[in-house]
């Protein structure tokens, strides 16, 4: 197996399938010459001139079809696409995940999945956006950003072939942003406060978000205001967001603050991306929902039950070793960290629900089929207890990160590192013992990386990344062999205690190379 | 060689754990994930004659299972497999807080019965026959002793209550039990009526003191039978007649049998069942 399967991967590095795919890696170096930040906020009235699309080719900008402008001079418009291509090699031990390592449940060992493995080639992490500068307006400054990448939902009866080869289009970020002397506004969708998006996002080739880290997009009406000292700036922001169950009828709360103090800063790269000047940072941030749905009764009426969540995190941006400039990053080393708690916020883990469900309706009529509860909020974030109270289940997790640039080619070479442990105390006793194997209640990871810019633009990383779930379940206890057990032992055994707890891991060897522009 | 059968740790010690995570990461960075470590390795292959004979499990050889989860059936679309047109199945869903119990404020309070559901029941005797004539059967026995928690809310939120006679039918005017009580009677017998279940015994939750824990005793015996065939020198294939062939792998001894499902497959079709090691069964005394 393994030499047959190296070869084949030794086939693709020879063909420099560099690679990747799922969910993202943010923001990039607005430092960076030719590049976009989706985050820098830009004077749209620095704009260069004659940065407007270039004139059809063989007409003169005369003859060019030519949209007149909403205010001011069409070249005042300052529009920038920016993104990457990208390609992403995946060889995992089991066949647990798609492109990314979402939190599905790893298939355990014994059964055929947990026992074979997956090869995954995509270029669906690419990705494409367009920066819009509006020029300066009675003192207000004002961009949109629009980014898509290939994730879109395929539909469900595509084959899997389809699904990697039309790589549907999916928004990442759609949002205007408005600045004032007052403060300042982001509307549209864009990563959520909570966590603080991008500031704080570890190195790393793995798809983010990885296990643990807060990494969700939303739609939200968010105010922002910074406040500097010199070098030191404090940000607060307040934020109105789409909540987290449609049918609650009220936004998701959102509010952060955050310190940045920027003459001690480092290189410190978002996923698999371009390196930023970061500045030493840290960031509080909370989330506040409420979920209502209804009663847990196959015809519930218009009875609801209610219940709450909420969330915390503290985020922070360390350069261990600071640097003066990105250009030269040779030896820079940064490390960070993120730990977040809450109830009711498995979805702010990149999908998350950690196998929970709503547990089935008794069924005192004896109806065929059996009834069904109609649920109206996504699974993972509450359930019902054993004494059918609307509950919330809660998540706590740890983030570490570490990069360091090495002092060859002013940091052209990179090793990152990252580990991550998520846990919940209450997931299992949310969930009746015969459903405790379909629920993980702690999942640990970690990954390490190693990075080379073969030109500023193009970077080609490999990474070996590995995830071990704990199930609900235990291991069934040591029978007495060649006897009958249960007079024997006499001990009664609930089911899920007195074994070890149920496991499994899924390893993944990743090779990706991008172009970012 | 016989090799010495035990069971493997589950790949959760720490040492173990670290180990291959180093190695993993050592070699095979780009490319390779290391695979899981199964529960069960393989026996030996050694082939040897024919296993004609009775063979049973013995203390200290042991089966091995792997470590699976099997859930309980969704009973929403029993005999109903494909919704109707145009209608999405129902949401995933985990099992019954209740277990399918159904209480009731009659005189008996079982109206339905749970299902006695435990999971990863352990091999704790098996039988294995070949005879001459190419036919062999195998009885596989799961035992062990477990627990069905029912919450307060299923005893009591359909009208069960407590001080009423434990035994209504036969013992009309005993003594007043609580609920758990009131509910061993018929579960016993529910239990009896399935054929595996037995000495169910009632008793109030410690933690839900209007919840009741029911511990039962598992004793389930099935298996295949069919005819069986020589492949090659280490392997047989079994046909079962109602199942598809079988390939095992074996080591006869003479006194000893190892049998291991063959590249990967489950022993017997048994899920999780990888290996049997055997022993001669023991003469039965002359009548």
């Amino acid at each position: 197996m393994k030499y047959r399967t190296m070869g084949a991967f030794a086939i693709v590095a020879a063909l420099s399938a560099p690679l990747r795919a799922q969910d993202d890696k943010e923001k990039s170096a607005s430092e960076t010459p030719g590049r976009v930040d989706p985050d820098a906020k830009v004077n749209a009235t620095d704009a260069p001139k004659g940065a407007a699309p270039p004139a059809v080719a063989g007409l003169d900008e005369s003859q060019a079809p030519q949209r007149p402008a909403l205010y001011g001079k069409r070249g005042d418009w300052f529009i920038q696409p920016y993104g990457y291509a990208r390609l992403d090699a995946i060889e995992d031990s089991t066949q647990s995940f798609e492109d990314g390592i979402q939190p599905n449940l790893v298939a355990r060992a014994g059964t055929y999945k947990g026992d074979h493995r997956r090869s995954i080639i995509t270029a669906r992490d690419s990705r494409l956006g367009v920066f819009v500068g509006a020029p300066m307006f009675e003192g207000i400054k004002s961009s949109a950003t629009i980014e898509f990448d290939f994730y879109g939902l395929v539909p469900t009866d595509a084959r899997r072939s389809d699904s990697y080869i039309f790589g549907p289009v999916r928004m990442r970020h759609a949002f205007v942003r408005l600045e004032t002397k007052i403060v300042d506004v982001v509307a549209g969708h864009y990563h959520d406060l909570f966590g603080w998006g991008s500031y704080f996002f570890p190195a790393t080739v793995a798809y983010v978000g990885v296990p643990g880290q807060i990494y969700h997009r939303n739609a939200q009406l968010r105010l922002e205001k910074k406040i500097r000292w010199g070098e030191l700036e404090v940000m607060g922001a307040v934020a109105a967001v789409r909540s987290g169950q449609r049918d609650s009828g009220v936004p998701d709360g959102e509010a952060g603050l955050k310190i940045a103090y920027s003459g001690w800063a480092g290189a410190a790269m978002s996923g698999f991306n371009r390196p930023n000047l970061s500045p030493i940072s840290i960031g509080v941030s909370g989330i506040y929902r409420r979920f209502e749905v209804p009663a847990f009764r196959g015809e519930p009426g218009s009875e609801g039950v209610q219940t709450f969540g909420q969330g915390i995190a503290i985020s922070a941006l360390l350069p261990v070793i600071p640097i003066k400039t990105i250009e030269d990053r040779s030896n820079s080393l940064t490390v960070t960290g993120e730990f977040s708690t809450g109830t009711g916020i498995a979805d702010m883990y990149t999908g998350m629900d950690g196998g929970s469900r709503f547990p089935l309706l008794p069924n005192p009529s004896m109806a065929a089929p059996a009834l069904q509860y109609a649920a109206n909020v996504d699974p993972g974030l509450v359930t019902f207890d054993r004494n059918f109270d609307l509950k919330s289940i809660n998540w706590q997790a740890v983030v570490a990160g570490i990069q360091y640039y090495l002092p060859i080619g002013g940091g052209r070479f990179w090793i990152a590192g990252l580990y991550s442990r998520t846990s919940s105390d209450n997931i299992k006793a949310l969930t009746p013992a015969p459903s405790w194997g379909a629920i993980f209640t702690k999942m640990e990871y970690f990954d390490v990386n190693l990075g080379f810019d073969i030109t500023p633009a193009v970077v080609l990383g490999i990474s070996f990344q590995t995830v071990k779930q704990t199930f609900g379940d235990v291991s069934a206890p040591t029978p007495v062999f060649g006897e009958i057990a249960g007079p024997v032992l006499g001990i009664p055994t609930v089911a899920g205690t007195g074994g070890v707890a149920a496991s499994a891991r899924n390893n993944r060897g990743q090779l990706s190379m991008a172009l970012f522009f | 060689m016989i090799k010495n059968t035990t069971v493997s740790t589950p790949p959760t010690t720490r040492k173990g754990a670290l180990s291959a995570m180093a190695l993993c990461g050592l070699l095979a960075t780009p490319t390779i994930g290391c695979m899981q470590e199964v529960r069960c390795p393989a026996l030996d292959s050694c082939g040897g004659a024919l296993p004609v004979g009775d063979w049973v499990l013995a203390p200290g050889h042991p089966s091995c299972s792997e470590d699976l989860y099997v859930p309980a059936t969704d009973p929403r679309l029993v005999q109903a497999d494909l919704p109707p047109g145009r209608t999405p199945p129902p949401e995933p869903a985990l099992f019954d807080w209740c277990l399918l119990l159904v209480t009731g404020p009659g005189a008996n309070i079982q109206v339905k019965p749970p299902r006695f559901y435990y999971e990863d029941g352990p091999v704790g005797a098996s039988s294995v026959q070949y005879d001459g004539n190419g036919h062999f059967s195998a009885g596989i026995t799961r035992t062990g002793t477990y627990t069905l928690d029912f919450p307060a809310y299923c005893m009591r939120a359909f009208g069960a209550m407590d001080g009423r006679p434990a035994d209504p039918v036969n013992d009309p005017n005993g003594p007043p039990a609580n609920v758990c009580k009131q509910l061993e009677v018929p579960l016993r017998a529910s239990g009896l009526g399935e054929g595996s279940y037995r000495n169910t015994t009632c008793r109030p939750n410690p933690v839900d003191p209007l919840g009741c824990l029911c511990d039962f005793d598992v004793t389930e015996t099935g298996g295949p039978s069919g005819s069986y065939q020589l492949l090659d020198a280490h392997t047989l294939v079994h046909l079962p007649g109602s199942n598809s062939p079988q390939k095992v792998t074996f080591c006869n001894q003479g006194d000893r049998l190892q049998l291991t499902g063959a590249n990967g497959a489950y022993l017997f079709d048994v899920r999780g069942l990888r290996t049997f090691d055997l022993v001669k069964a023991p003469t039965p005394p002359p009548p």
